[in-house]
């Protein structure tokens, strides 16, 4: 098999039909979930009269029976119609998410790139320096990291530098400078975990026997590193950024909410603390479908990587 | 050449080599690889630390309510937001400690302890101005200014030494309610879940790995396949979900989180199973007629102890932390229960005027994850020395 | 043909663990000649390995080299700098290593590899430097290589894995090759065609060869000359011929009663007794002491000395660190035990 050949339609035509039905899965979840909470969507409305709830079902279609709800509800989100928000009358799903995708999307991509742009560099840098001050130094920050709940870095660093200091603006986003707070409590975490992995991974790929050859070839030390070592200790490195991702996401619920950005987050926080059960759903498969679209990128950028593997034949 | 000098009688042959006798490497080996663990455990400083921190913990958390006089729940509206330390004005022969965010005077006892509001005589809000009588003496408080001044028959009152609220030492929350014990019940919580988690986790996944590794063949993809899929959801987002049809409370908490991490375990044991199956003792055993259980517990299980045991350690800090996580966004415990999430949250609240009520569950929660990550870390180098640093 | 190559003189090499300091190499000696194939035998941990990595101060991490120099080329190896040592390493001193499944980046075609270092040491652009690894590797006779070249590591099997790794070795045509045990992880077809291979080679280039193998069948059927370590210390060192014929170690008499023999079938092995010291803690005798079955007490007491001594049986230029060839020792011992 030559390198040219190397994109697996097959093995990508099988991977979106299994996606296909692992999205399947999670609608028909959230569904039965959502439609398992004792008492209706209307129920923690303050004693409606009964004509206005049956008009309001009727509004909503649970008048139905549950199948026939099940079969619009999966129609709708195959033609990217996630219905209309329970609590907000004349909102739709979708128009929510539109609203706050501008918002998440920058602050996670943000948080992504700074992840990997002083993740990274860090754990080579301890890697590299094992044992000496830099080494301990980076890994002893990274355990903090690791330990400190993120919404605990966002408030303790709101208080600090917005309260206390003035230096960042204590909410939204007008301001570059409102995007260094979220962002750092984002990605705190996930920067901390890539970094230890780094250093792991660069380590273990240094006592390889192919860095023993490039060694034995002549090569300077710095080629030896950068060329053998760190592309390979890099592998698993990727492989991890598509669940980040999807962490970040999750991570950013809080962080919304702390300083009050407009995002997808606070979205779904309000619409639980509303019970608004379609923007629920429909917010958890959109997360659902974004995630698995990482995981497929991840894995054929892993291919790109690694000519080990072949997604062609076999499992 | 010259050489050593050496007597006649070195020239006479050994009657025995010595050989396999006194070779310490044998008695290296044979060393038990749980004493090693233990050993290098115990030489690993930051575990031994965080080991240390998490039997204070649980010790302060299981007696630590008993001692105090106070409930987590009882509130006491006018001893609210009460600080852990504070400067006393001295009037008359009593003590006084301003609380400059709500502008009250409270009257502080002998032993130390703040325990009485002191209702002012007067409060002009014209000139921003409360008047209190005490012991005969006109206590003004003139909060026109930034901070407030307070003054004693006219003159300026100079406040005292920095002291410890003896009544409340991590002071009082917006209801009233003793802060040390608010944490320790968090603390409860925390450990509670933890071990909820830790206990229904492994159940679940020894099981269903084991299952799905002994049967093998279609069962195995099948049940492969569901944690595949169950894999690519966020914990988080399943919590939630849980959590919003199960409606907040600690039970649902301590069901949602217990069981969301079976799937690392569930796969650790199935390849542990895969390998001891390819393995020649374990046909022995079957053939002897061993029962599935009987291989299961007596030969698996102590071959899997180690990175079982890595995996149970490590997650423990995520069951604490997805805890208070959902408890800080309203989806865990419900009031008047405290975790260090509400505490967190609640602390959020009055940031700006009492940002000391953020300090206690901060520190608690970030020293508690800290205890058992170091704990986690070290359990893994000492069962896999190769990976030490 | 004549005139040493190499002569590496009282070199000893420490390795830092966890359980203490490992003295893999003490004082060892070795002279290589040009155009020869010098053997290296010795069990695991005897110190042979470590000794030819420590020529080209390729150790692994918690390694150090406390003594000794490597005269190669008019310089002392162990005293150049890490910077003109990489100008050694590849152009004038080639390496292949064990496991060729692992000694090969997995993640770059073997053309790339082979014109690395080619363009490392040699003035050549891409494009010729990618020329050169098709012939070599038709030179170490990889079918197809035109096309193969593109390939990577995991699409060939070990033994054409091995063949890579021996084209990089030779790409600048090195005075030296240096060979770790190059078919210990190969089957035995594979193995003959490897040895024939790296035989032809020193024929073609005229490179000197240092082959570190366990296994004496390797020596006898490759090598010129042989060194036996044991306790990271030379034990014997003969032509190849006197050592399978008049061993004078007690070691090498035993390793060589260890070789299964054909034409003695059914008679049971008789493998060397014992393990090896711990070297961490070495005898301070004769490393082999505690094992031999000639041992005297001076054995446990003084290392023996390490030279071609007159008069007691050795062959020219064979040389045993044993008491027994000492002109000193009892001649009804050294009788009863060459017999």
């Amino acid at each position: 098999m030559t390198s040219a050949s190397r994109l697996p339609l097959g093995w990508l035509g099988r991977r979106i039909g299994m996606m296909g039905l692992t999205l399947l899965a999670i609608i028909t979840l959230t569904f039965a979930l959502m439609h398992a909470v004792p008492g209706g969507p209307f129920v923690s409305e303050k004693m409606l009269a009964p004509e206005i709830e049956a008009a309001l079902n009727a509004k909503f279609g649970l008048d139905q029976p549950l199948w026939r709800q099940y079969l619009n509800y999966l129609g709708g989100v195959l033609s990217f119609d996630l219905g209309p928000s329970f609590k907000y009358p004349g909102v739709s799903v979708n128009s929510m998410i539109r609203e706050g995708l501008a918002v998440t999307a920058q602050t996670g991509l943000l948080a992504i790139i700074c992840v990997v742009a002083f993740g990274v560099p860090a754990g080579i840098v301890a890697a590299l320096n094992r044992g000496r001050w830099p080494d301990t130094l980076a890994m002893f920050v990274a355990s903090l990291g690791i330990a400190v709940p993120s919404y605990v870095i966002a408030t303790v660093s709101l208080y600090i530098f917005a309260l206390r200091l003035g230096w960042t603006p204590a909410f939204g986003l007008d301001d570059w400078r409102g995007y260094i707070l979220p962002v750092v409590a984002l990605s705190g975490f996930w920067m901390s975990f890539v970094a230890r992995l780094t250093r792991s991974s660069l380590l273990e790929t240094m006592e390889q026997d192919y860095i023993m050859t490039a060694r034995a070839k002549g090569l300077p030390a710095s080629t030896v590193i950068l060329r053998h070592g760190l592309r390979n200790s890099l592998i698993p490195v990727v492989t991890v950024l598509g669940p980040v991702v999807a962490n970040l996401l999750t991570g950013s619920f809080v962080i919304e909410q702390i300083f009050a950005l407009p995002g997808i987050g606070r979205h779904f926080v309000l619409s639980i603390t509303n019970r608004d059960y379609t923007a629920i759903m429909g917010i958890t498969i959109f997360y659902a479908v974004f995630l698995m679209l990482m995981i497929l990128i991840v894995d054929l950028l892993y291919l790109l990587l690694d000519p080990r593997i072949s997604y062609g034949e076999g499992r | 050449m010259t050489g050593p000098v050496i007597a006649p009688d070195m020239w006479i042959p050994m009657t025995t080599p010595v050989g396999a006798v006194t070779d310490p490497q044998v008695t290296t080996a044979t060393r038990g690889f749980w004493r090693g663990v233990r050993d290098r455990l115990l030489r690993h400083r930051p575990a031994m630390a965080g080991l240390t921190f998490i039997i204070l913990l649980v010790l302060a958390a299981a007696f630590g309510p008993m001692a105090s006089p106070y409930s987590y729940f009882e509130q006491k509206l006018e001893l609210s937001n009460l600080p852990p330390v504070y400067r006393p004005y001295t009037v008359g022969g009593g003590l006084v400690f301003v609380n400059a965010s709500n502008l009250s005077l409270y009257s502080i006892n002998p032993e130390g302890g703040i325990d009485g509001l002191l209702r002012p005589d007067d409060r002009d809000m014209i000139n921003r101005q409360s008047t209190w009588v005490i012991d005969g003496h006109a206590v003004v408080l003139d909060f026109s200014q930034r901070p407030p001044v307070l003054s004693v028959d006219g003159a300026p009152a100079t406040a005292g030494a920095l002291s410890l609220n003896r009544r409340n030492p991590f002071g009082t929350d917006q209801l009233g309610r003793d802060v040390l014990v608010r944490q320790l019940y968090g603390a409860r919580i925390s450990l509670l879940v933890a071990a909820a988690a830790v206990l229904t986790n492994f159940v679940i996944g020894v099981v269903y790995g084991g299952i799905s590794g002994l049967l093998g063949g279609r069962v195995d993809a099948v049940m492969m396949r569901f944690v595949e899929i169950v894999a690519t959801i966020p914990l988080t987002l399943y919590v939630i979900l849980m959590m919003v049809v199960l409606q907040s409370g600690l039970l649902s908490v301590v069901l949602a989180i217990g069981t969301v991490y079976w799937v690392d375990m569930a796969r650790i044991v199935r390849g542990q199973i895969l390998t001891l199956k390819s393995q020649d003792y374990v046909a022995a055993a079957r053939t002897m007629g061993a029962s599935t259980s009987r291989i299961l517990f007596r030969h698996l299980l102590p071959n899997a102890f180690g990175p079982i045991l890595v995996t149970l350690t490590m997650l423990i800090p995520s069951a604490i932390f997805i805890e208070s996580f959902m408890s800080f966004i309203g989806l865990g415990v419900t009031p008047p229960q405290a975790s260090w999430g509400t505490l967190t949250s609640e602390a959020v609240e009055t940031l700006r005027a009492y940002p000391h009520q953020l300090f206690f569950p901060a520190v608690a929660i970030s020293l508690t994850m800290l205890a058992f990550n170091f704990l986690g870390d070290g359990l893994r180098d000492a069962l896999d020395p190769r990976l030490a640093s | 043909m004549t005139g040493a190559v190499l002569e590496v003189q009282g070199l000893r090499t420490e390795y830092r663990t966890g359980n203490g300091i490992v003295q893999a190499v003490r004082g060892v000696d070795l002279t290589l000649q040009r155009g020869e194939i010098l053997g290296l035998v010795g069990e695991s941990g005897s110190g042979k390995s470590v000794t030819c990595m420590s020529i080209l101060r390729l150790l692994k991490r918690g390694g150090q080299i406390t003594a000794g120099i490597a005269q190669f080329d008019g310089q002392d190896l162990l005293q150049l700098s890490e910077r003109q040592l990489t100008r050694i390493r590849g152009e004038r001193i080639g390496v292949i290593f064990q496991d060729p499944m692992s000694a090969l980046n997995p993640t770059m075609t073997v053309g790339r590899q082979i014109a690395e270092v080619l363009l490392r040491h040699r003035r050549m652009s891409t494009a010729a430097a990618r020329a050169r690894a098709v012939e070599l590797l038709e030179m170490v006779r990889i079918p197809s290589a035109a096309t193969r070249i593109d390939s990577y590591p995991h699409e060939f099997s070990g033994g054409m894995r091995q063949r890579v790794m021996i084209a990089i070795a030779i790409a600048c045509e090195p005075d030296i090759l240096i060979a770790d045990e190059p078919t210990t992880a190969l089957d035995v077809t594979i193995q003959r065609q490897i040895l024939g291979l790296l035989k032809e080679l020193r024929d073609r280039l005229g490179m000197a060869i240092i082959l570190v193998t366990h296994d004496l069948g390797v020596i006898a059927e490759t090598a010129d000359r042989v060194m036996v370590l044991y306790g990271g210390c030379v034990m014997e060192a003969a032509v190849v011929a006197d050592l399978f014929a008049v061993p004078r170690h007690p070691y090498t008499r035993g390793l060589l009663a260890a070789i299964p023999d054909p034409r003695a079938a059914g008679r049971p092995l008789s493998p060397v007794p014992g393990s090896p010291p711990d070297m961490r803690n070495p005898p301070p005798g004769c490393p082999f002491s505690p094992r031999c079955p000639q041992a005297m007490h001076v054995c446990s007491t003084f290392p023996p000395l390490y030279g071609e001594v007159d008069g007691t049986g050795l062959q020219p230029g064979q040389r045993a660190r044993c008491w027994l060839v000492d002109p000193a020792a009892p001649a009804s011992l050294v009788a009863e035990a060459v017999s």
